[in-house]
């Protein structure tokens, strides 16, 4: 009988997809151990709905520095990076990302709660906070540049906190910036904000395969679609950020 | 590489920032002044009541940083007002003045120091042979104490203005584009750190070699007076 139990085990992990996900697993909220050392975050939570969808999965996280990520991924110590990684030409060459991304990377005009914004427009000779150097920064240049009869005024700042405490103190009528941060560092000051529906950019964030991990990927791709679809993943940024940003 | 041609580019976006700086140092220079006199008499009268609290305005402002006084005054006191139920609209107050206050309230407790070293460093026999030939107290101070308390902090006077010219690249901090805070600005665009921080240097370096220029023909020319009294 016990044989028989040991037969059934190793077979079934013969039969069993092995999920070895890499994340740096400290960048909160995206990836980082809770108290218990288990991996959570954003990230990590949809690899693990992404592997409830596939049968038999085994997930397994291996937590490794940012600057070794992708080594990691080359030498086989995981096969999968779910780490808030974006594309360029050089990763695409060398690597398989996912189908469908599972998050975007935004930057959004931000405003106090009370104001209802959906364009940059409705805005009266507004003052503009941003962090000074910051692509968020860049961004507003750029936008004022190719605008040039929208007249606003820039404020740098900085450090991110005190653009929400000068948003409350209304030296500001918004800010520019990724509202994950913001809406956080808002939190902590007790202020309520609300990243408007007028999105400057929009970077989506992706799984990233070896190119010999082919079958992984389209299983992965497989299961992250239904998952998308079921509205799985928008739920799950809706718990994590508020806002739902993973279309 | 140095990139020469960005680096003269730069003078242009940072030109605007000097006579924020300079309006800075200066306005905070002379209300400070004029504070800081009359604290140090105050101090060197001894003034009952006010004097304990001169102390302690003069202790706080010289002993802790001008960054924290900035970022007290500038981010702390409206959220703690408001929390107060206090409303007022803090965005009428440009951050412009928030500079102008903190830097006259900080440069108001040095040169409150500084002078009153120069009213206490008067020789003692003047004081009293002013009162021998019947001088009231005001008359001593106007005639005899206050102009030669002046030759004996010029040079202290002169110096610190200059030293207040540099702590100005602090003001940026609460988002006035002063020459530092334009300088950040531009170096966050390009990350060409070297080219726009060393034209920053050179334009307060060039500034500050104007005013030393500028102040030693001033000491020059109150040296005359000081050798009457000899």
């Amino acid at each position: 009988m016990k044989i028989l139990i040991a037969i059934f085990l190793s077979l079934s992990t013969l039969f069993s997809v092995d999920l070895k996900v890499g994340s740096e697993n400290a960048y909160k909220p995206f990836a980082y151990l809770d108290e218990k050392n288990n991996a959570t975050g954003y990230d990590n939570e949809v690899v693990k709905i992404v592997a409830s969808y596939i049968k038999d999965a085994k997930l397994d996280f291996v937590s490794v520095p940012w600057n070794a990520i992708f080594s990691g991924l080359d030498s086989a110590k995981f096969d999968i990076i779910a780490n808030q990684i974006v594309k360029t030409k050089e990763r695409e060459e060398k690597y398989i990302f996912s189908k469908f991304p599972y998050f975007y990377g935004v930057s959004t005009l931000i405003t106090l709660e009370d104001k209802n914004i959906t364009d940059i427009k409705e805005l009266n000779n507004p003052k503009i906070g941003v962090t000074v150097g910051s692509n968020h920064a860049y961004l507003l240049e750029n936008y004022l540049k190719n605008n040039p009869n929208f007249k606003a005024q820039i404020v740098y700042y900085k450090t991110s906190p005190t653009l929400v405490a000068d948003l409350k103190n209304k030296r500001l009528d918004a800010i520019v910036n990724d509202p994950i941060a913001i809406v956080d560092y808002a939190k902590a000051q007790n202020i309520k904000v609300k990243p408007s529906a007028f999105v400057f950019e929009k970077v989506p964030v992706y799984f990233v395969f070896r190119k010999d991990s082919k079958k992984l990927a389209n299983l992965v791709d497989e299961a992250l679609e239904k998952a998308i679809k079921e509205g799985k993943i928008s739920e799950l940024s809706l718990k994590y950020f508020g806002v739902d940003q993973s279309q | 590489m140095f990139d020469f041609a960005y680096f003269y580019h730069t003078a242009q976006s940072l030109l605007p920032g000097l006579p924020i700086s300079f309006l800075i140092a200066s306005f905070s220079f002379c209300t400070g002044g004029l504070l800081g006199l009359i604290f140090a008499l105050i101090r060197v009268y001894k003034f009952p009541f006010l004097n304990q609290i001169v102390i302690l305005y003069v202790s706080f402002f010289r002993g802790t940083p001008l960054l924290v006084q900035l970022f007290m005054f500038f981010y702390g006191i409206p959220i703690f007002l408001k929390s107060l139920n206090f409303n007022f609209n803090f965005a009428l107050i440009d951050a412009i003045y928030y500079a102008l206050v903190v830097f006259s309230l900080y440069a108001s407790a040095y040169l409150t120091e500084i002078f009153r070293s120069a009213l206490l460093a008067v020789d003692k026999g003047q004081i009293e042979a002013a009162y021998s030939v019947g001088m009231n107290n005001f008359q001593t101070l106007r005639r005899i104490i206050l102009p030669q308390a002046f030759m004996i902090t010029l040079p202290n006077l002169l110096n610190f203005f200059i030293l207040q010219i540099k702590n100005t690249a602090l003001a940026s901090i609460i988002t006035v584009p002063d020459l530092m805070g334009l300088a950040d600005i531009e170096a966050g665009r390009s990350s060409k750190f070297l080219e726009v921080y060393l034209m920053a240097a050179i334009m307060y370096w060039i500034l500050c070699m104007i005013l030393e220029f500028i102040f030693s023909k001033i000491e020059k020319y109150f040296e005359k007076f000081r050798k009457s009294y000899h």
